[in-house]
């Protein structure tokens, strides 16, 4: 039988969304995770944040679409501009209500979100919206070796 | 008063309202109110489908179409980046020096291409600039915008209400060169002085790092000279086009999209130009369309006629006193509202005043340097001045509304004072039939004759 969403999810960090760029940052380098979910006072899911969007925070807006301009940018400027998120609030640079799933959704419906290039990681909710778990593409290819017999990693 | 004529009034003033309270995209209201005033003249047969479409002046939407099909290809290869870097080094990082080479990089780009696109570019390399020699972006941001703005109405294709002006009144690509031009030219120097005295302060500063700004390669923000080299061409031969249209019977929004054909076949000859066309501003064009189409209801429900002739014997008691009231109004509106409606707007109301017998030339010229220079009084003014204001917004010294207001609207007085200077002394001259109209009235004769014929 295949596995279901909740026999292969991962442990899900989160951070309330009150709390700025360096508690982020520091949660992501301690607990070694690439993603964390945003929290709201109710512990419900409002948001997401990666590494991706990190970067975001750093880059300033008006480089965005520029990378002519970008490249004139001195290692001096890229340290500021890393000082300057520091304090950032997450809801400024958070990736916004994510695509999400429920534990007994199928994993088809997720290999669909994770094909998306804006969000590789997928959590997972209850019924009151409360994450439960995150399932990446880690998580999906374990469940294509265990179809295949190759057994898990 | 006919009914018609109360619902194409009612129809408008309510689309109008909506366009400038921006609640509602100013695309869809206008496309709404387009669609509302046809239906309603086709119910109370004042205006039809037909005379909708007649109503869109194709002139002023194909030449800038071809201009944004020719920038979106221009744009990716790092030629206005390129530009400002050259400058930029030429000052050794002066402040004032960078203020006057970048307002003048981006003048001379925007009198033949579109401001914006041009501010859009120039602005981040700008920031980075001024980040490496550690002085204020404030001043150069606003200069970058404001002497862009001043410049653009120096040409025919220097912003949109010049080229529905010059559409309305046959002008020329040289007529601007030989009305507007000397005039934008005095005008531009006073908003170098006005930048000047405002941000005298900001003058002062000392920049840091100066070899970092020397460092910079130009050549490296280069990124596709091939496509750059191919463009070029099609830009040489664009601006000789421009010179010679009106001689040889061409209109310039004919001379755009031979533009924009051309470099399509030199640059992606085999490839689906979708990527390309995506650039255009179809949103832009196609609220210019509607906007044609609204002002074209109340011109055949006869509003606009009935406003001509009120207003005609102002005009016709003093033509230059008519005039100066054009060139401050329509600078306050253009300064608080969206100047395109209310350029579309006063066109066919020059129009009319010219079937009454009254001279407009002078009245036209006054239109196209109030609503440009008008552009300059506050940070909503134009499109240059929104993107300028935005993309500041991240640096450490955020453009602020009274930081704008105190240069902008200095700005703008100055140069509305140059400008009626020149229409209360050059009257005669500015009013007199332009060489292009001259060129165009016995293309419109031989074209009558050969009719009877």
């Amino acid at each position: 039988m295949c596995k279901m969403i909740k026999d292969v999810m991962r442990k899900a960090y989160t951070i309330n969304v009150n709390k700025t760029f360096i508690e982020a940052l520091d949660i992501m380098t301690k607990e070694q995770t690439n993603s964390i979910l945003v929290l709201d006072d109710d512990g419900k899911l409002v948001g997401m944040i990666n590494t991706g969007m990190l970067i975001r925070a750093i880059v300033p807006d008006y480089l965005e679409d520029d990378i002519v301009a970008a490249h004139f940018a001195n290692q001096d400027i890229f340290r500021e501009d890393i000082k300057k998120a520091k304090d950032l609030e997450i809801s400024n640079f958070m990736l916004k209500n994510p695509q999400k799933v429920k534990e007994n959704s199928n994993l088809m419906e997720v290999s669909i979100m994770a094909l998306s290039s804006k969000q590789f990681r997928v959590p997972v909710v209850d019924g009151n919206d409360r994450p439960v778990g995150l399932i990446t593409r880690t998580e999906l290819r374990r469940v294509f070796a265990d179809v295949l017999g190759i057994g898990d990693l | 008063m006919s009914l018609a004529f109360l619902i194409s009034i009612f129809i408008f003033v309510v689309t109008f309202i909506l366009i400038f309270t921006e609640k509602i995209h100013r695309t869809v209201i206008a496309s709404v109110g387009a669609v509302v005033m046809v239906s309603f003249g086709m119910l109370y047969n004042f205006y039809n489908s037909e005379q909708a479409l007649a109503a869109i002046d194709f002139n002023t939407i194909g030449l800038l179409l071809g201009m944004m099909i020719i920038v979106a290809i221009l744009e990716k290869t790092g030629f206005f980046q390129y530009l400002a870097i050259v400058a930029a080094k030429k000052t050794k990082g002066d402040p004032w020096k960078l203020v006057v080479v970048l307002g003048l990089v981006t003048t001379l780009v925007s009198l033949i291409l579109d401001n914006v696109t041009t501010v859009v570019l120039i602005a981040p390399v700008t920031i980075i600039i001024v980040r490496l020699l550690k002085i204020s972006p404030i001043p150069i941001l606003i200069a970058e915008a404001l002497l862009s703005n001043t410049g653009g109405v120096a040409t025919l294709v220097g912003d949109p209400p010049n080229i529905m002006i010059g559409s309305a009144a046959n002008f020329s690509f040289n007529d601007f060169l030989t009305h507007t031009a000397p005039i934008v030219f005095i005008a531009w120097i006073v908003t170098l002085l006005v930048l000047k005295f405002v941000f005298r302060k900001e003058m002062t500063q000392k920049p840091e790092n100066i070899h970092e700004l020397e460092k910079m390669d130009e050549r490296k923000a280069l990124k596709d000279v091939k496509t750059l080299k191919k463009v070029g061409i099609v830009l040489a031969l664009v601006v000789v086009l421009f010179f010679v249209h009106s001689q040889i019977h061409m209109p310039p929004s004919m001379v755009a999209l031979i533009g924009a054909s051309l470099a399509l076949i030199l640059v992606a000859p085999t490839k689906d130009p979708q990527k390309i066309l995506e650039k255009v501003e179809w949103s832009v064009l196609g609220f210019f369309a509607a906007l044609f189409v609204i002002v074209g209801g109340l011109e055949h429900a006869g509003v606009l006629e009935q406003l001509a002739y009120a207003i005609s014997n102002l005009a016709r008691g003093d033509i230059v006193i008519a005039a100066l009231a054009i060139l401050w109004i329509s600078a306050i509106m253009s300064a608080i509202i969206d100047n395109i409606p209310f350029t579309v707007a006063m066109i066919p109301v020059i129009g009319y005043l010219e079937t009454q017998g009254i001279p407009v030339n002078l009245l036209w010229w006054a239109l196209a340097l109030g609503v440009g220079f008008g552009g300059n009084g506050t940070p909503i003014g134009s499109t240059a001045n929104i993107v300028v204001v935005a993309k500041s917004e991240q640096t450490d010294t955020p453009i602020t509304f009274r930081s704008w207001l105190k240069s902008g609207s200095i700005t703008m007085v100055s140069t509305l004072i140059v400008a009626s200077i020149a229409i209360f002394f050059f009257a005669d001259y500015l009013g007199q039939e332009t060489a292009g109209q001259k060129i165009y009235n016995q293309d419109v004769a031989k074209h009558e004759i050969s009719i009877k014929h």
